[in-house]
């Protein structure tokens, strides 16, 4: 099998934004902070936060006072799997 | 309508006779790309197949022919192609491959005048090391040597049957002379054929125990070699490549893995070898020299033995009926007695080295008749053989 | 703004295509070898919503990739996928549709793959009209090998193989599509992913021989050696380099010179496939139905 240390599995996760039973969540461990989801955001709502992540670099976080409408963009552009948009049965 | 077996008494092409062969023994898939001297061979399976709801295509080329019949095997057809020198050359990194997956397949590899382009519709035995060695890497291949028009429908039912036994590519090393010569040839009845040919085994049971290559029985040790994976079941690994693999499939990159991916694929020959090689030996018992030949040489070599006997000389004929993988023990077993080795081959000295090294280890010495684009008469082996007798 | 730090795994769903990849299924968990910002990541997710939406069994539908950064992307779709000799997957898939009529392979080769030593195993292919997809994942460059240039890469680009630039005329694989006869041919890029769905989602279900030619950024070579190092440069020079079929139509020919045009190309149903032109001729020799 792959060797263990390759495997890295998420162990944080941020929930960004919610909303009655949508969330927008992002693993933080797997993003690997290309930025492509500030850029296509339609509402310029993300931005690069403040804290690091366990590979270095900061993920995204969603900027203060904006807000999140849960269009899937950055879920459609995201390359590693990162951030996406749940509906959460309650 | 001609049904799977066209069984009676013809006198037939040896091309023609080895694709009849192919269909007898099941093949129902067959790509080729046209080549002197083995086009009659995809005419007459583009004539044929469809008679069987088999399929023939003319591809592009000699690798994309070797590519389609690798996918057409996986997908649980029996699959064939049929080309020459030049285009046996252009599928060596697919024999390889081949090999390491575990595909079963036949190749027709008829001989022509070499190196490079040569003289196209004359007989020379010019790939004998490069069926064994031409590819990357190491891996065992298995190789007949046909003679008669009618070992070429025989040895195409043998070349299926050990293909599907050991999941190896089996190549016929036919000649131009053999495949464009008309003989007697008797195909028998359909139930008869039947009896002898192998089928392609269908994984079964457990899709997540179902173990894909050759593998080491856990409690014996013995390599065993399971049913190819087949696409479109449930019995394909969820990721394989052409890289170095364990059995499950999965991608191994230690070193070790690869030692042992190349000792399951090259022992699962060498160790049977016994049941593998076939050799035909005539006046073998009080010889002091023995003329060991392969494919249509073997025809003069054994008429050469006859007519030195007549003159007193104690001449024996050893003929290799299986080229690869080279049957050493049984070999040098049959030559044990002899003294002196006459080998004619038609190229300047291939499988030659192999029968000197074996003979080597006996104290034997071991002469060559070289010949280039024609077959050797009979004096010219009656004259060598008189000479160093 | 939440942000909470939380394991608990009912209110924190994991992403809801992963569990269709080979990684999850093989090894349980997610596992990625691309650069930040490949677009391979992108195509994978489009290639998954694709086989959800469709509802297909990803058996009847195996991927044969070919080799280079692209075979990577054998981790992130439904399997089984295997990888085979650099630029021969396209007669491979051949082989496998004609040996089993039922079974549909899914072909993902990238810019050398298919377009310098397999171009002509693409005409052909293409010719034949056999019933395969084949996705050309386009990064205009040699990846897995340190970034070469490639029969895409535009002229005047620097790589590692044309230091000074390249000199030689890029080759479009839209139009050897057009030209070979391929009867589904569309291009995108991963600027547009929701389109680029859509259009894998109509190439799996036509029937014959569709091509979707996909143009990724690879920022690691061709952005770095051409100014464009950051993944967020290169989706810009992508989506206003952009030009839909429709405007290009208007477009004179210096306006169109660098840029990329997308849309759907050719979609025609007319011309039969090759397994079924196969069928008659085992009804002609087999002496019943037409002569």
């Amino acid at each position: 099998m792959l060797k263990k240390q390759y495997i890295l599995e998420a162990i944080i996760i941020s929930i960004l934004c919610e909303e009655n039973e949508k969330r927008l969540i992002l693993k933080t461990d797997r993003c690997k902070g290309c930025y492509l989801c500030v850029e296509v955001c339609p509402l310029k709502s993300l931005e690069a936060s403040g804290e690091l992540n366990v590979k270095g670099i900061y993920p995204p976080s969603l900027k203060a006072g904006s807000k999140c409408v849960f269009c899937g963009m950055c879920e459609d552009t995201c390359p590693d799997f990162a951030i996406y948009v749940v509906k959460v049965e309650k | 309508m001609r049904g799977i077996v066209s069984s009676g008494t013809y006198v037939m092409l040896g091309n023609h006779a080895i694709a009849e062969g192919a269909i007898a023994a099941g093949c129902r898939f067959c790509a080729g790309y046209p080549i002197t001297p083995a086009s009659e061979i995809i005419e007459k399976m583009s004539e044929r197949l469809p008679e069987v709801n088999g399929i023939f295509i003319q591809m592009e080329d000699e690798i994309a022919s070797i590519s389609s019949v690798v996918g057409a095997s996986l997908a649980g057809a029996k699959a064939m192609t049929a080309t020459s020198g030049p285009g046996f050359s252009l599928m060596q990194e697919w024999i390889s491959a081949a090999c390491a997956l575990e595909v079963p397949l036949v190749i027709v590899d008829v001989q022509r005048g070499s190196p490079s382009t040569g003289q196209v519709s004359e007989p020379q035995q010019g790939d004998v090391m490069q069926a064994r060695w031409g590819g990357n890497g190491d891996y065992e291949v298995i190789a007949l040597a046909p003679a008669t028009c009618q070992e070429m429908f025989d040895f195409a039912i043998d070349a299926f049957n050990l293909s599907e036994i050991y999941r190896v590519p089996v190549i016929i090393l036919a000649d131009a002379l053999v495949s464009h010569m008309r003989e007697k040839v008797v195909i028998p009845k359909y139930n008869e054929i039947r009896r002898k040919v192998v089928e392609r085994r269908r994984p079964d049971g457990d899709p997540k125990k179902y173990i894909p290559y050759t593998y080491d029985d856990p409690n014996t040790g013995e390599l065993r070699i399971p049913p190819p994976p087949q696409f479109g079941t449930k019995y394909y690994p969820l990721m394989t490549w052409t890289a170095t693999r364990d059995e499950m499939g999965v991608y191994r990159e230690e070193p070790e893995a690869n030692l042992t991916l190349i000792r399951r694929i090259c022992d699962k020959i060498r160790n049977n070898v016994n049941s593998i090689v076939r050799l035909q030996t005539m006046f073998i018992d009080d010889a002091d020299l023995i003329v060991v030949a392969y494919g249509t040489p073997a025809r003069t070599a054994l008429r050469a033995v006859k007519e030195v006997r007549a003159k007193g000389i104690k001449a024996g004929f050893l003929r290799l009926v299986t080229v690869w993988p080279f049957g050493e023990k049984v070999v040098r077993k049959t030559i044990r007695k002899a003294k002196k080795i006459v080998v004619p081959e038609i190229n300047y000295g291939q499988l030659y080295w192999e029968i000197e090294r074996v003979a080597s280890k006996e104290d034997a010495e071991v002469f060559l008749v070289p010949q280039a684009s024609k077959l050797h008469e009979p004096n010219e082996i009656v004259r060598k053989i008189l000479e160093v007798y | 703004m939440v942000n909470l730090k939380s394991t608990s795994k009912e209110e924190i769903p994991e992403h809801p295509l992963l569990k269709l990849t080979t990684s999850s299924k093989m090894l349980g968990s997610y596992i990625n070898f691309f650069c930040p910002g490949c677009g391979y990541g992108i195509i994978a997710q489009c290639i998954n919503r694709a086989f959800v939406k469709l509802k297909i069994d990803p058996i009847k539908y195996p991927q044969i990739v070919g080799i280079g950064c692209h075979s990577l992307l054998a981790f992130l779709i439904p399997g089984p996928a295997m990888m085979v000799l650099h630029g021969r997957a396209i007669p491979f898939a051949t082989g496998i549709r004609l040996a089993n009529p039922e079974v549909k392979p899914i072909v993902i080769v990238g810019d050398g793959d298919c377009l310098s030593i397999g171009t002509n195993h693409f005409v052909h292919g293409a010719r034949r009209n056999v019933n395969i997809t084949v996705l050309l994942m386009n990064n205009l460059i040699y990846g897995m090998t340190g970034g070469q240039s490639s029969p895409t890469t535009p002229t005047g680009s620097r790589t590692r193989t044309s230091v000074y630039g390249c000199v030689e005329r890029s080759i479009d694989a839209v139009e050897l599509a057009k030209t070979c006869g391929a009867t589904y041919i569309a291009r995108w890029t991963t600027a547009q992913p929701r389109l680029l769905t859509k259009a894998i989602i109509e190439a799996i279900q036509h029937k014959g021989f569709s091509f979707i030619d996909i143009i990724t950024p690879c920022m690691t070579y061709f952005g770095r050696f051409n100014r464009k190092a950051k993944p967020a440069d290169m989706y810009r020079w992508l989506k206003s380099n952009s030009v839909s079929l429709h405007h290009a139509e208007k477009m004179s020919v210096e306006e169109l010179k660098s840029k990329i045009i997308i849309g759907k190309f050719v979609e025609r149903k007319d011309v039969s496939i090759l397994y079924e032109e196969y069928e008659k001729i085992f009804k002609r020799a087999q002496g019943r139905g037409e002569s």
